[in-house]
């Protein structure tokens, strides 16, 4: 991908980017080497294809109509039904000897490996959740830590995710400035970007339940801090009501989704409509899985699968009963990986 | 999770995606389908449709009297097909099965009369692409036929420019309100005929940029 590719793939991130699918050399594979399955968005593969530089092996991109992973495993594109297309179709079992293909971990909520073995003969396994832990996990023999289970929502995340989830909540409104008041694109640009810096690098210091409250909160301290520095120099207690209410609509715009896309928690502009009933809300909302999972006891026979598919570290150790836990209920956002993967069917939605 | 909000516009994707292409192929994909059936189905045909969507063209072809197969590789536009199927009193005459083009291969030889996709190759890789077609000319009766709609660039520079700026005002449209895009197929005749198949009809419309296709089988490639 070329510079400008990149640049139109990350600042446009909402949207799909696909790039072409097939089986991709890296390095210098052999009939033997391991097979990795990915997705065909554009950054996801260059992710990829980067953390596996100096290995020898095979990149099976299937398609994922141009969408991440995690977002297209769930939103029922990228199935295991994908994953056979590009395997058949690629002659896969004409290139290698053996028959096994490493999944991407995050895949888990659209995948059934069953399906995959009866179909093609292919054996599959979860790999981690980051390309970055790729090559660690091939070199201790396909083994992972708990950390390459789980997905890091760590301020390298939240930096990339400022940028990149921002602009296009950026985009639209310093456009209308641009053409009907000039004069506030650069205010509008700083407090914006501020804004967007503060919830994201910081939302884990921000006190405050949702996304909606820790933007609130950030920017009435914003709004004190602006009245008392002003007092202090000019004498002037406030700046005025005009400055005070845009700095908490832009903090609101920037905090739209802080919750859901910086630490993995309820998304809050989700969370609000479903309370008011709201299923449906043009074309851009609509409410399909959304609720608690809930374990059926009998049923589970402790086989800790969902442990180990869960991105968020939702389950702990077996009970007394050898049955799954709930350690960590809140880091759960209903992502259905492990509803998907329970050989026993024992988990739902409720 | 990059994003949430996202994920909930794809799901409801599917209920939207008809008025999408429909506007998008400036009407053409609707009325395509209905010509392939008025043209090309009779009753007791048995028919192929590569990547059914949310079941159209299996609902009219089946209104003919034909035993429709319809596949589609998404879970979101096979349940609408259902429900399209459910409401109607076809249901038995349509088979739907949740694959990709992968799948054909379990198709038995020599089977099928007429194999129609709409808006389905330009979606497809080129490894794809041939894929289905091999199996295609496969899984045909002798004299059977394949039927394909698509997307495809104008070949001339002219067409291209014309097309490109009518286009991107609908994309724009489109994309904000259905969440649905289309690309063209390129070369999508010459492949048909490297598969094995004798192109009968190949109609070129909407200033060169919506391609329909009728091809026969071959009995010797």
């Amino acid at each position: 991908m070329n510079l400008y590719g990149w640049l139109i793939a990350y600042l446009f991130r909402w949207f799909p980017h696909a790039v072409s699918t097939g089986l991709r050399k890296i390095g210098n594979p052999g009939r033997t080497s391991p097979v990795l399955v990915t997705a065909n968005f554009s950054l996801t593969v260059e992710r990829v294809v980067r953390a596996l530089e100096g290995l020898d092996l095979w990149l099976l991109v299937a398609n994922s109509e141009g969408i991440n992973v995690w977002c297209a495993a769930d939103g029922g594109i990228f199935t295991e039904q994908r994953i056979i297309d590009a395997i058949k179709v690629s002659d896969l079992a004409e290139k290698v000897t053996h028959r096994e293909v490493i999944l991407p971990a995050l895949s888990a909520p659209g995948v059934d490996r069953d399906a995959i073995k009866n179909e093609t003969g292919f054996h599959s396994r979860f790999g981690p959740v980051h390309a970055a832990d790729i090559p660690a996990y091939l070199a201790a023999g396909k083994r992972k830590t708990d950390g390459m289970r789980r997905f890091r929502f760590d301020l390298r995340h939240r930096l990339d995710m400022l940028v990149s989830m921002n602009f296009v909540m950026y985009l639209p409104v310093v456009v209308v400035l641009a053409v009907f008041w000039p004069g506030f694109v650069a205010g509008f640009t700083l407090l914006f970007w501020g804004a967007a810096a503060l919830l994201y690098l910081f939302v884990n210091l921000i006190p405050g339940r949702t996304g909606w409250a820790q933007a609130l909160f950030a920017a009435t301290v914003v709004v004190l801090a602006w009245a008392g520095g002003s007092w202090a120099v000019a004498g002037e207690p406030l700046p005025g009501a005009g400055w005070i209410g845009a700095t908490y609509g832009v903090f609101l715009l920037a905090g739209l989704d802080v919750a859901g896309i910086a630490t993995g928690r309820k998304s809050d502009p989700e969370q609000i409509l479903l309370r008011l009933g709201i299923r449906n809300l043009g074309t851009i909302f609509n409410a399909k899985d959304h609720g608690e999972i809930t374990l059926d006891r009998p049923t589970c026979k402790g086989c800790r699968t969902c442990y180990y598919v869960c991105p968020t570290g939702v389950y702990g150790p077996l009970d007394s009963d050898h049955k799954t836990t709930f350690a960590n209920p809140d880091a759960c956002f209903t992502c259905v990986a492990c509803v998907k993967q329970c050989p026993e069917h024992a988990l739902s939605v409720q | 999770m990059s994003s949430y909000v996202f994920m909930k516009i794809l799901e409801s994707q599917p209920r939207r995606y008809d008025t999408g292409v429909a506007w998008l192929s400036f009407g053409q994909a609707p009325r395509v389908k209905r010509r392939i059936v008025d043209d090309l189905v009779g009753p007791g045909m048995t028919v192929v449709d590569i990547g059914c969507g949310t079941g159209t063209l299996a609902l009219m072809a089946a209104a003919k009297g034909a035993r429709v197969i319809g596949f589609d590789v998404s879970p979101g536009m096979l349940a609408v097909a259902r429900r399209k199927i459910d409401t109607s009193d076809l249901g038995s005459l349509i088979e739907l099965r949740e694959m990709g083009v992968s799948g054909m291969d379990h198709m038995a030889d020599d089977s099928i009369d007429l194999i129609a996709s709409t808006l389905v190759f330009s979606e497809l890789s080129p490894d794809e692409q041939r894929y289905a077609l091999r199996h295609a000319r496969r899984v045909l009766k002798s004299g059977g036929r394949i039927a394909l709609a698509d997307e495809v660039r104008p070949r001339t520079t002219g067409g291209r420019l014309l097309h490109g700026a009518l286009r991107l005002p609908m994309v724009i449209a489109t994309y904000v309100l259905t969440q649905t895009s289309t690309r063209a197929v390129e070369g999508l005749e010459e492949k048909v005929e490297e598969a094995g198949f004798q192109i009968e009809r190949a109609e070129r419309t909407s200033f060169g940029s919506f391609l329909y296709l009728v091809a026969t089988k071959r009995d010797h490639r």
